[in-house]
């Protein structure tokens, strides 16, 4: 019921955003910060980069009415689900009633938070799948462990359950918002460009940076794609399909 | 319907009613708001708890905090929706939930500051080792080795002077001349920016806890569960009140019951006593349509026998104002009639109003108020009387009596005493066709001597002739 109304800055079919490094507003604007897959945001602790909503709800009722985002309004959706004959089939099956507010964001949360993407090797070795991950991928998990990444990405969604302040020691990005929601590395390789501002190309670039800007270290070539080849291994899959670049 | 039977639906409606106020369904909701209370401590505790285990580095992700707090802020829901009980809880969860706001705005703080605290400490140790590992004879180990050591009383007292401690050996270090290699050089680097960090994050982290802690939720939760309690009392004296009231009206609707019970069997005992007093009539005016006049009077003595215990008399008697109607008299043995009773009960018949049917009834003497009414009974040894009156031919009348002189009347109920007329005609017919009969004997008696002269005298007259 959803999907079939989802956003096309959140491609299911590729890594539940886009490739771009800021999408449009309906004006033709850009949107001041990089879009965030869609994929796992159920389990992150906040929505959005910054943290703004506390429940998917809440963010869907928000992005809905806001200019910049969906640029419309509960009467112009309800409408077009209403007149629909089959929309509205679903929604009496699965609420007793037409298509209201309530329902509506309700359905685009439960759809949302059936947007996950498991059984990435990480996962697999993490079960005991020895064989899941490459000496190099080991090594590069031990790096992100060793050089404190885990403290701010860490737990089921790694990332995704606290705020922190970028910049600690040196620029990492655009200086606003100085407060952001930690990301969530699952799927990570998949998602460039990086940062709040899209404004790191790969991966291996983001990762130096955010060493030299949160950690105060400066990292080797070798350490960069050991790194990179462990969030490599954070790729999952939606619907038995790995989750895949977007085009840019 | 007689107001106490129609007061047996509305006991009934009562009792529903009251059996349903005294149940108490809010006993389960003032549980459920208690239980939902302590649920909220705990889930404040166990918050408490895994933050400081956060600082102490022992846990190992935030989401079990990030769990917790959803989980408190679920905990303020259920409490808006079961210990609302009043107004001052209603203001009493406000104030808690401005607190968990505030709690859940430091704890995010503290999650923040102790990833860069956890990320500065495990630096810090690492560059102080790497330096230490160095030549310990150049110039710059005591520097390092002073700041650690500061540093190290840093984590455990976060005061104003272990800050400036911490800052002095930090200025000192910076201050020292360059190393020899890069590695070193970059060491010195690092620790200096994780060191100037963690003098800043410490006691800022620390400022969090101390502020955590003294947000006053213990207070406004006790203060919670004391509003949940007075109402939980009230609500269980109200349902006590209730169940007393409940009690009262099952009593009452029981003795409203026994009463009717016994209205009930009094009216089948009256029905039967009437029933059993016709039959006797009935029997009695059979033997007199059976009767010869000359067994009438027995019979007579036989009915008031009949009649008197039947319906419980100590004396029965009828008499006549014709003096050619023989008087009868009946009494139990060992009880006897006073002087002239009962040939003055004409004259007492008087004194008091009989019915339209000539029925005087006295059930207890005793219940007569003081006077001559009362002293005349009581003077013939009456204490409880029924008696009817019917006038016979001419100025005649008959009078049927029962007295009771070992207690009230039997003769209660008006069914009873709508009889009597009936028993006093059942005689008074039968004295009538016993003097008519005796009438119609004379006449015969008179017709045949009437004829046995017209007889004799014929043979004289042609005899005459």
């Amino acid at each position: 019921m959803a999907r079939a109304h989802a956003h096309p800055c959140h491609d299911t079919r590729t890594n539940g955003a886009d490739g771009k490094r800021l999408d449009k507003s309906p004006d033709g604007s850009d949107l001041p910060l990089n879009t965030n897959t869609v994929f796992n945001a159920a389990l992150s602790f906040r929505i959005g980069w910054e943290g703004s909503f506390r429940t998917l709800e809440d963010q869907a009722e928000a992005s809905l009415q806001d200019p910049a985002f969906m640029a419309t309004s509960f009467d112009e959706v309800l409408g077009g689900l209403s007149a629909d004959a089959d929309t509205a089939r679903q929604f009496e099956a699965a609420y007793g009633h037409g298509p209201d507010r309530a329902s509506l964001l309700d359905a685009i949360a439960t759809y949302e938070r059936s947007l996950l993407t498991p059984g990435s090797r990480f996962d697999r070795w993490l079960d005991g799948d020895a064989e899941a991950l490459s000496a190099e991928e080991q090594s590069g998990y031990a790096l992100f462990k060793s050089l404190r990444c885990v403290s701010c990405h860490q737990g089921v969604n790694v990332g995704g359950n606290l705020f922190q302040r970028h910049g600690i020691f040196h620029p990492v990005a655009t200086a606003k918002p100085e407060i952001l929601r930690v990301p969530s590395l699952r799927n990570i390789a998949t998602t460039p460009p990086y940062f709040h501002d899209g404004s790191a190309p790969t991966l291996g670039d983001a990762v130096r940076r955010m060493a030299a800007g949160q950690l105060n270290q400066t990292l080797s070539d070798q350490q960069v794609a050991e790194i990179v080849a462990f969030l490599g291994t954070l790729t999952g899959t939606y619907q038995d399909h790995p989750v895949t670049a977007a085009a840019p | 319907m007689k107001p106490t039977t129609a007061a047996i639906p509305l006991l009934l409606l009562l009792l529903t009613w009251l059996a349903f106020r005294a149940a108490n369904e809010n006993a389960e909701l003032f549980d459920t708001a208690l239980a939902t209370v302590d649920h909220f401590a705990m889930q404040e505790s166990a918050l408490q708890g895994n933050v400081l285990s956060a600082r102490a580095g022992v846990l190992r992700n935030y989401d079990p905090l990030v769990r917790e707090a959803n989980a408190l802020d679920k905990s303020l829901s259920r409490l808006r929706e079961t210990a609302a009980v009043d107004a001052q809880a209603s203001a009493t969860i406000d104030r808690l939930t401005e607190s968990v706001g505030r709690e859940e705005a430091l704890i995010e703080r503290v999650k923040s500051d102790n990833a860069l605290l956890q990320n500065s400490l495990a630096y810090f140790g690492l560059f102080s080792a790497r330096l230490s590992a160095s030549d310990q004879t150049r110039p710059i180990a005591p520097a390092v080795g002073g700041l650690v050591s500061a540093m190290l009383n840093f984590t455990l007292d976060t005061s104003s002077d272990t800050a400036r401690e911490v800052e002095n050996r930090l200025d000192e270090l910076a201050r020292q001349p360059s190393l020899p290699t890069d590695a070193e050089a970059d060491a010195v680097r690092g620790l200096l920016a994780h060191g100037r960090l963690l003098h800043e994050i410490l006691p800022a982290t620390d400022n969090l806890l101390k502020a955590l802690h003294a947000i006053p939720q213990e207070q406004d939760r006790e203060a919670l569960r004391a509003a949940v309690l007075a109402q939980q009392n009230i609500s269980r004296t109200t349902a006590r009140w209730f169940r007393l009231a409940l009690y009262v009206t099952s009593l009452l609707l029981v003795a409203i019951l026994v009463r009717l019970g016994l209205r009930i069997r009094a009216q089948s005992m009256a029905l039967h006593r009437r029933a059993a007093f016709e039959h006797v009539i009935a029997g009695i005016s059979m033997r007199f349509v059976d009767a010869r006049p000359q067994d009438i009077n027995a019979v007579i003595e036989q009915a008031l026998v009949d009649m008197a215990e039947c319906v419980g008399a100590d004396r029965a008697y009828f008499i006549s104002s014709d003096p050619s109607v023989q008087s009868h008299h009946w009494h139990r043995k060992g009880i006897s009639f006073p002087p002239d009773w009962p040939d003055r009960a004409a004259k007492l018949t008087t004194r008091f109003s009989p019915s339209a049917e000539g029925v005087v009834h006295i059930p207890y003497v005793n219940w007569l108020p003081p006077g001559a009414h009362r002293d005349a009974c009581a003077a013939l040894g009456i204490q409880g009387w029924a008696c009817v009156s019917t006038p016979g031919m001419g100025d005649t009348h008959h009078i049927l009596g029962f007295d009771a002189v070992r207690g009230p009347c039997r003769i209660t109920r008006a069914g009873e005493l709508s009889l009597l007329p009936m028993a006093l005609d059942s005689i008074a017919n039968a004295v009538r066709r016993q003097i008519m009969e005796q009438e119609r004997a004379r006449l015969e008696t008179r017709l045949q001597h009437a004829r046995r002269m017209e007889t004799v005298g014929a043979p004289r007259q042609r005899y005459c002739a």
